[in-house]
């Protein structure tokens, strides 16, 4: 009997539904419900972000058949909240996501929240280990995972003795002002918590086309033929494009424009992600079904599969200009003599690994026609501003002819700065003159978007009996992948901090970036400094080894200090927390355990050894390096006395809206309610610039900040004026200014002023501090971020296995704007950092990606989450917002030098390749009883 | 050279005979609920090689996206007389149902009770969710050498109960295994149930699994033993061992078995039984693991069960002594 109809309810509601072949629940409940809370990160049940309840058991629903559905009882994230009097009523686990900040990008969220509602209803009493078991597998790239462990703990609280939902104790800024400084929600959390929040793939447009790329999936050739005849006669099919078809230039790119948006026949395929057709079609069977039928021929060439390769002699060349992307040089100094004058030197060479952003939500764009010849394009982009203009590029249009309309984004990390699919989809919008959606899947994710380098580091080390540095020489080689991407600032920046945070007097660093027909690799969180910060810090605890020196003495005695001069000809002159981070952290570390770094063997399991371990690093805010760093901001006061800040500056789940609304609060005595925000949209909001290189808090929170003000001064001489007093008698003070003892709110203010013909609305620009290109001398950064982890690692010695136990992370934030936010950013950079050292791994094999499934990809879950104590250092920089400065980075990156220094501390094996693999422990181990 | 060495620690890597464009996207396939057993084997032969059984369908849909399976038919087994039962009878033992999730038998108190082995290898494949989904008989079907569940169900005895065009048949599950992803099962075939008999008295066991880092939930190894007090032993005990990922099926070393029947069992015979096991096995070399690698952690991992095993069988001796006196 093959079922036609069926019938079920969802969130009590009841629907009968005719059967669709091969339909999940995930995508009926999502396409046909229009209950979109239900997310889809993987399709492979691998996230947990589908899950939902059937028959109030947990299920992924991407592995369910709709059809079984029928006759069962369905609840999805939709169904939780209440709505009593016309007002929502979250759920407790939903209002305890939100009071506990475990909510950040928001993408997995649902999923999180439908598997802890499951166990609440199964186990109302959990411990911490039985909430980790349970949500083994519902994954979270933010990696919020102690505050939903803590947030799912103190709803079960709540749920099981009535008594109001359990605060988490939330520390408070030493910089603290009315807003900024103390807690604050993020405005974003509750319609994420709900499923109400929009990210990209749940909106639907009427008419709305179903696009699919068809990649080229061999690393190098050259394209011989292309046949999408039977393609184009598909029925359902509406357009099939080819390099031919573009109107305006081929080549996109963020600093050099080397990538085709398309690859024409004759032309050069560089990696499996080229795409050489695109089809839009009226669902997305047909267009799969379509792209299968397109017949490419190629001319196979050989394949460049590693940067060292690529500079060899006799190599094919990538590119017309050759396979070096750049050759970039830090000289201070003289390193020969420097080497002379040390009494040891130390050299060694590292590698680390490809890895992947794995992003929560793979990229969606959807290009949408108006009739007056513009392109709507929504997308969660880093960069909206420059997705425009790379658009424009490709359709040789005037950039206004297009308008991004950022959405959530469920994540980013560096790897939603490039054009993903929002090129492809406004070619196939404005051939079919339809919406156009154009989804990756997560295979088509993990192929096509640029990756984090792959390095090979060398450095070699002298110094002083006493410790003290004299001279250090490094030479990457980094793997930029088929196009440059954003690698050449990368690997500058790899190479720039590659001798760590360190007062040294010779430097010479080189680096060779390279192309290769690997995917690209561009901007990923850490910025090429997680990769020198990993070489350096391990020859860090070499030299403290060999010279029997305390490894945080050894660091102290060389630590950037006001005063220092940074490799790069740098005076730093204010705002340097390093030796505090040190200071802090050597305190806490050593609080219960004098000699941290010894290892200690567990007396009744004796092949269980666990030890300490540090790093240090420091990381840039903002571009740097000459290029000019600005941010727009835009800011309205409405009649009904709310306001409104406007950038296109990109939330991607970090925080930024709850950034941008604190500081226009603190600065309009204001409460942050009736502050909105509005980011990410190229008509409406002002250039903020790219989201990168941990600038948003700075840039475009002092662009917010300086508007306010700004406003804020306009309002004060409106009213001086107005009521002919002195300003400074003018007070503002929850969000009324007080006025000779009158008070007048905001909402008369602006219809006061409207009624005057005078705009309450202030657009400004702000310009951060000028900084000098490399190799000029002078300011490169206008500001640095610092830090140092410990982390405490227990390795089996009988399997090679290493499980982190405790991480100590001390940060030099210059001072917290958001605490709550920032703890997610410190929590979420340390996991990210322990996922590069301990478990991910992007495998290619001769130009082909092995690792294209998450399942094969595997970022930490939470059963990996170590206790994180977060140590808060603000040194205020002078012109950051408050003092602020960047901290999305810097978070991340000691990580896994601390890890892989505890290593060794714990059984004498050095880690010089990652991620860590424990059959090389398991190897060298065995080795060394032999 | 050391990117070169990298290579070549994956190039064993299976290959793709041709790389797929990425998103081939779930096959379009039509979902078939038939009424009786009967009906669902007739229409298995009717449609041979483009039907395929669902039971949990955790793997099967995840596969197909893969385009490993491209069947037009996806027949659910649920609801199909008998496959939803889950039995203990003190005088039989334990039947669990091809559609029984892996979350009821776990949460069964007589599993918990008679079959502890069965309850811990179920608990620890994938996630809850999956758990919800997935079935014991499916992982037995899906005959991955990595699978969680097939040693503590070939140590305990297990027995197929298959339903046919030609009617029932009983296989042990023993003889079930054919290599990866293959299995004895004949056109129209379906695995209605598995049983188990009476566990035998005394008997303790464990399931040991080693992923890489903790993370990965397929094993890289696995290693299942079983043990219980046996008069006609030398050593007063039979211990079994079952190996999982080190070979084309599960395999039972029968010598490791042998060394710990016939000797006294002390600290070396465990390691001489440990050593067998290694040398019984014949892993490869692929992405997650060296061959090399594998073979010592099955030493490594054999050693840690069996002592374990063995210390519970010893208290439980012990115990029991006590109660006599």
């Amino acid at each position: 009997m093959k079922k036609t109809e069926i019938t079920f309810t969802v969130n009590n509601k009841t629907y009968t539904l005719p059967v669709k072949p091969s339909e999940t629940l995930a995508s009926l409940l999502r396409e046909r419900l229009n209950l979109t809370g239900t997310k889809i990160g993987c399709d492979e049940a691998e996230c947990g972000a589908c899950t939902v309840l059937v028959n109030d058991q947990p299920v992924l629903s991407c592995v369910y058949p709709a059809a079984r559905a029928d006759g069962k009882k369905i609840i999805t994230v939709e169904g939780l909240a209440k709505m009593v009097h016309d007002v929502m009523k979250l759920h407790p686990i939903q209002e305890a996501f939100v009071e506990h900040g475990a909510v950040q990008c928001g993408f997995c969220i649902p999923g999180q929240i439908m598997t802890a509602f499951a166990l609440l209803k199964r186990n109302p009493d959990p411990t911490q280990e039985e909430v980790r078991y349970a949500l083994k597998d519902t994954l979270c790239r933010c990696a919020g995972y102690p505050m939903i462990e803590n947030a799912i703990l103190a709803a079960a609280h709540t749920l099981r003795t009535g008594d109001p939902l359990p605060l988490p104790e939330i520390f408070e800024s030493i910089h603290k002002q009315e807003v900024v400084g103390r807690k604050h929600l993020r405005p974003d959390a509750v319609d994420k918590v709900t499923g109400n929040a929009v990210f990209t793939d749940d909106l639907k447009f009427d008419d709305m086309l179903y696009a699919k790329v068809r990649r080229a999936m061999v690393p190098h050739a050259i394209l011989k033929k292309l046949d999408i005849s039977k393609a184009r006669q598909l029925e359902g099919v509406s357009a099939v494009l080819t390099a031919e078809d573009i109107p305006g230039e081929q080549n996109h790119g963020l600093v050099i424009l080397d990538w085709p948006a398309l690859i024409g026949v004759g032309q050069r395929v560089r990696y499996v992600g080229d795409a050489i057709a695109i089809v839009a079609a009226e669902t997305q069977e047909i267009a799969t079904r379509a792209v299968q039928l397109i017949d490419a021929k190629f001319e196979l060439l050989p394949v460049i599969t590693n940067p060292v390769q690529a500079l060899e002699e006799g190599q094919p060349q990538i590119h017309d200009s050759g396979n070096l992307l750049k050759h970039i040089k830090v000289r201070k100094g003289d390193v020969s003599q420097g080497f002379e004058e040390s009494d040891i030197i130390l050299e060694h060479t590292f590698h680390t690994q490809t890895t992947d952003h794995a992003f929560m939500e793979p990229e969606c764009s959807i290009a949408v026609p108006l009739p007056d010849g513009r392109m709507e394009v929504y997308v969660g982009s880093q960069i909206p501003y420059q997705d425009r203009s790379q658009i424009a590029r490709i359709m040789g249009w005037d950039e206004k002819r297009i308008r991004i309309v950022g959405q959530k984004m469920g994540g980013g990390f560096g790897g939603k700065e490039d054009i993903a699919g929002q090129i492809h989809a406004t070619l196939l919008a404005d051939a079919t003159q339809r919406p156009v959606k154009l989804l990756y899947d997560r295979h088509e994710s993990l192929i096509a978007h640029p990756k984090r380098h792959a390095t090979q580091i060398r450095v070699k080390m002298g110094a002083k009996k006493d410790g003290r540095f004299v001279a250090v020489e490094t030479e990457l080689y980094g793997d930029t992948g088929a196009y440059a991407s954003l690698g050449e600032k990368v690997m500058t920046r790899a190479t720039t901090h590659s001798a760590g945070p360190y007062d040294v007097p010779h430097v010479r660093n080189d680096c060779y970036a390279m192309y290769t027909n690997n995917p690209p690799a561009g901007a990923f969180r850490g910025f090429g400094v997680t990769q020198s910060a990993f070489a350096v810090e391990s020859m860090m605890d070499m030299l403290a080894e060999k010279l029997d020196i305390d490894p945080i003495k050894l660091r102290e005695l060389n630590a950037l200090h006001v005063g220092s001069v940074t490799n790069t000809g740098q005076e730093l002159d204010e705002s340097v927390g390093l030796l505090e981070c040190f200071e802090r952290l050597d305190a806490e570390i050593k609080k219960n355990n004098p000699t941290p770094f010894k290892p200690v063997v567990n007396p009744d399991k004796p092949h269980l050894v666990r030890s300490w371990g540090i790093a240090a690093a420091y990381k840039n805010t903002g571009l740097g390096g000459g290029a000019p760093d600005f941010s727009n901001a835009d800011i309205e006061l409405f009649e009904d006395g709310s306001f409104e800040i406007r950038s296109s500056a990109a939330e991607l789940g970090q925080g930024l809206v709850a950034v941008m609304q604190m500081i226009v609060a603190e600065e309009m005595s204001v409460s942050p309610d009736l502050v909105r925000v509005l980011v990410m949209d190229t008509d409406l909001s002002p250039d903020g610039g790219p989201t990168t290189a941990s600038r948003q808090t700075y840039i475009t929170g002092n662009a917010s900040r300086y508007a306010a003000k700004t406003l804020r001064t306009a309002i004060t001489s409106f009213i001086a004026e107005k009521f002919d007093i002195e300003p400074s008698k003018i007070k503002f003070k929850d969000g009324t200014a007080y006025v000779n003892g009158h008070r007048l709110s905001y909402a008369l203010i602006a219809r006061e002023m409207k009624a005057s013909g005078q705009e309450p609305r202030v657009v400004y620009k702000y310009n951060a501090p000028k900084t000098q290109a490399l190799g000029t001398g002078g300011d490169m950064h206008f500001a640095y971020s610092y830090a140092v982890q410990a982390a405490e690692v227990e390795v089996n010695t009988f399997t090679g296995e290493v499980s982190v136990l405790n991480v100590i992370s001390a940060n030099d934030v210059g001072m917290a704007i958001n605490p709550l936010g920032l703890q997610g950013q410190i929590e979420g950079g340390v996991m990210m950092g322990l996922g590069h050292c301990l478990t991910e791994e992007f495998i290619m094999e001769e130009g082909q990606v092995v690792t294209d499934q998450l399942a094969r990809y595997r970022i930490p879950g939470i059963m990996l989450t170590p206790n994180i104590k977060s140590i808060i250092i603000e040194q205020p920089t002078a012109d950051g917002p408050y003092g602020a400065k960047g901290v999305g980075e810097i978070s991340s990156i000691p990580t896994t030098p601390a890890i892989t220094n505890a290593i060794y501390n714990a059984i004498g094996v050095r880690i010089d390749r990652t991620p860590v693999d424990q059959e090389v422990i398991s190897k060298v181990l065995r080795e060394k009883i032999v | 050279m050391l990117y070169r060495r990298q290579a070549r620690r994956y190039n064993t890597y299976k290959r793709k005979k041709t790389m797929l464009n990425p998103h081939p996207g779930l096959p379009e396939f039509t979902y078939v609920k038939l009424a009786s057993l009967d009906e669902a084997c007739g229409f298995l032969v009717e449609h041979a090689g483009e039907a395929r059984l669902i039971s949990g369908g955790t793997d099967l849909l995840v596969r197909m996206r893969d385009k490993a399976f491209k069947p037009a038919y996806v027949v659910d087994i649920k609801g199909l007389e008998g496959t939803d039962v889950l039995a203990f009878d003190p005088s039989s033992g334990l039947k669990i149902g091809a559609a029984v999730p892996m979350n009821r038998v776990v949460a069964h108190p007589d599993v918990q009770k008679h079959y502890p082995l069965l309850a811990q290898a179920a608990k620890s494949v994938a996630s809850y969710q999956l758990r919800n989904r997935a079935t014991i008989v499916g992982n037995i079907c899906n005959a991955s050498p990595a699978g969680d569940t097939l040693g503590a169900c070939l140590l305990l005895g297990g027995r197929l109960n298959i339903y046919g065009k030609d009617g029932e048949r009983f296989e042990d599950l023993v003889t079930f295994f054919k290599g990866p992803g293959k299995t004895s099962l004949q056109p129209g075939e379906i695995v209605t149930s598995i049983n188990f008999p009476l566990p035998e008295k005394g008997a303790t066991g464990t399931y040991l699994k080693l992923g890489r880092n903790k993370l990965s939930d397929l094993a890289i190894v696995g290693v299942t033993v079983y043990g219980f007090p046996d008069k006609m032993t030398e050593s007063g005990f039979r211990i079994k061992v079952a190996l999982a990922s080190v070979a084309a099926t599960p395999l039972m070393p029968p010598v490791v078995e042998t060394v710990l029947s016939e000797n006294e069992i002390t600290e070396d015979t465990i390691q001489e039984a440990a050593n067998a096991s290694m040398d019984a096995c014949f892993p490869i070399d692929d992405v997650r693991g060296s061959a090399r690698y594998r073979k010592e952690m099955v030493r490594n991992l054999t050693r840690n069960a069996i002592t374990e095993v063995w210390g519970q069988l010893q208290s439980r001796t012990e115990n029991g002594l006590e109660a006599n006196r």
